[in-house]
């Protein structure tokens, strides 16, 4: 653990938290809350304020006759859409043009945060896990650790990496060139962005998640991590490191993750991703 | 519905490329063209190409069969091999191509590393497109398919030419 606070602190600066998505996140959860709430949050948010009114406006959503009012939006939308849609926006945002270090092309990371999101919903759904939003939220934040990655290598890093290429999983050869992993680094950050428990260890654990006989196993875990191998399997953000991960073998019992049920989530996934992208781009503004 | 208006007929953009999404197929006559299609992961990219009648086309597919999702499958066709396949072929001959000239690579169809090997898809990929291929009298001219990596996947249709390129190293595919 010092050796993932040392490689943070050695980072010249961190990818900034997306704030006002947490919070809308967090007041939605906690059950608490009104619309002026949260409108209050996403109202200092320019971009976010836009777009929300636009989705509230949109075709899907838009009751007869334009508002430009973001509380009559926020209704329009309710709870669980606002929150989904306030997540993507925001980490479209944080993970916006980064993915070179691992040999992406603009946008993948966050096409395969999304894929990552929409896989760990649809399993925690089909597995009546308790709580699927929570699903959603761990798989779109999973790949954080890679801006850190980025940030410290930029596009060195698939060279560095070539010193280990004796080592078949891209996680051992980030461990055994930089000492720590985008996994280890992701759950650092998430817990310097002030994300609760159990974000940060749902990160941690995303490539190698505890096995049901180790005291830190939890089927959260075991979710984030089939939804990371399906988001590949669907071709979202397929970077250098390729397929070079490895798929934890207690997983598939837990979840009852057959191929049959995999390929059909793989084929769920991608057409929801593009669904997303279509919509984010009718929404965006600028 | 024709095979000529489920997959795109398509012209070069300004860099002269024709761009192959995910679960995607075109064809083209643009001898200007260069079709491309970027990180295969467990998915195939399949090229073919007429040198006579200078036609040339790719499908990049995720998953073997149809039956999986139907819906899925009626929308973006592409997206299975055991449909987007044929229609590559079909959309092709409308613009031309003939069987017996055309030159078939492929590649992709990697796999995650998965011990006991029960999560194949990649593998899963591959054999539909060589029961296909089998069944049809078709040969693949080349193919570079298995593994745990990624690739892209391109054509000049000005000659048919394939490459490969894999963690920033490009080689010719085809000719051999």
């Amino acid at each position: 653990m010092a050796s993932v606070m040392d490689f943070l602190n050695k980072c010249p600066e961190l990818p900034p938290a997306p704030t006002a998505a947490l919070r809308v996140v967090s007041l939605i959860r906690s059950g608490d809350y009104d619309i002026r709430q949260l409108e209050q949050i996403i109202r200092v948010d320019e971009a976010l304020s836009c777009a929300v009114l636009k989705l509230g406006n949109s075709a899907a959503y838009g009751a007869p006759g334009r508002s430009f009012n973001l509380a009559q939006c926020i209704a329009r939308l309710g709870a669980k859409t606002l929150s989904k849609f306030i997540l993507e926006q925001s980490t479209r945002q944080v993970y916006h043009g980064a993915g070179q270090a691992y040999g992406l092309r603009r946008e993948d990371l966050w096409r395969g945060a999304v894929g990552g999101a929409i896989a760990s919903e649809l399993i925690a759904q089909r597995q009546k896990y308790a709580d699927p939003a929570l699903a959603y939220t761990c798989g779109l934040l999973r790949d954080v650790g890679k801006l850190v990655v980025e940030i410290m290598y930029g596009d060195d890093t698939p060279r560095l990496l070539e010193q280990a290429s004796h080592l078949k999983c891209h996680l051992e050869r980030e461990r055994a060139v930089f000492g720590v992993d985008h996994a280890a680094l992701g759950a650092a950050l998430a817990e310097h962005w002030g994300l609760p428990a159990p974000i940060p260890d749902a990160i941690r654990f995303h490539h190698e998640p505890p096995t049901p006989e180790q005291p830190n196993h939890d089927d959260l875990f075991d979710v984030v991590h089939a939804a990371d191998l399906i988001s590949l399997w669907a071709g979202l953000a397929i970077g250098v490191d390729g397929l070079e991960y490895r798929l934890a073998p207690h997983v598939k019992e837990r979840l009852h993750l057959g191929i049959r049920e995999a390929e059909f989530e793989i084929a769920e996934t991608w057409a929801r991703v593009s669904e997303i992208e279509s919509m984010l781009e009718q929404t965006t503004i600028g | 519905m024709s095979a000529v208006a489920q997959v795109r007929i398509a012209d070069a953009d300004q860099k002269g490329l024709i761009t192959i999404g995910i679960a995607d197929m075109a064809v083209s006559q643009d001898p200007s063209a260069r079709l491309i299609t970027y990180a295969l992961g467990s998915c195939i990219g399949v090229t073919l190409y007429d040198p006579v009648a200078r036609v040339g086309g790719m499908l990049h597919f995720m998953l073997p069969n149809a039956a999986t999702n139907e819906a899925k499958a009626a929308e973006k066709p592409g997206m299975f091999g055991d449909v987007g396949i044929p229609l590559l072929f079909k959309a092709a001959y409308d613009l031309g191509a003939r069987k017996e000239r055309l030159v078939v690579c492929a590649a992709g169809g990697a796999e995650v590393i998965d011990d006991d090997g029960q999560f194949r898809v990649g593998s899963r990929n591959r054999t539909i497109l060589r029961k296909l291929f089998w069944k049809n009298n078709i040969l693949l001219a080349a193919d570079d398919t298995g593994g745990n990596i990624s690739r892209t996947m391109s054509m000049s249709l000005a000659d048919g030419a394939v490459t490969i390129r894999t963690k920033g190293t490009e080689r010719v595919l085809w000719p051999l």
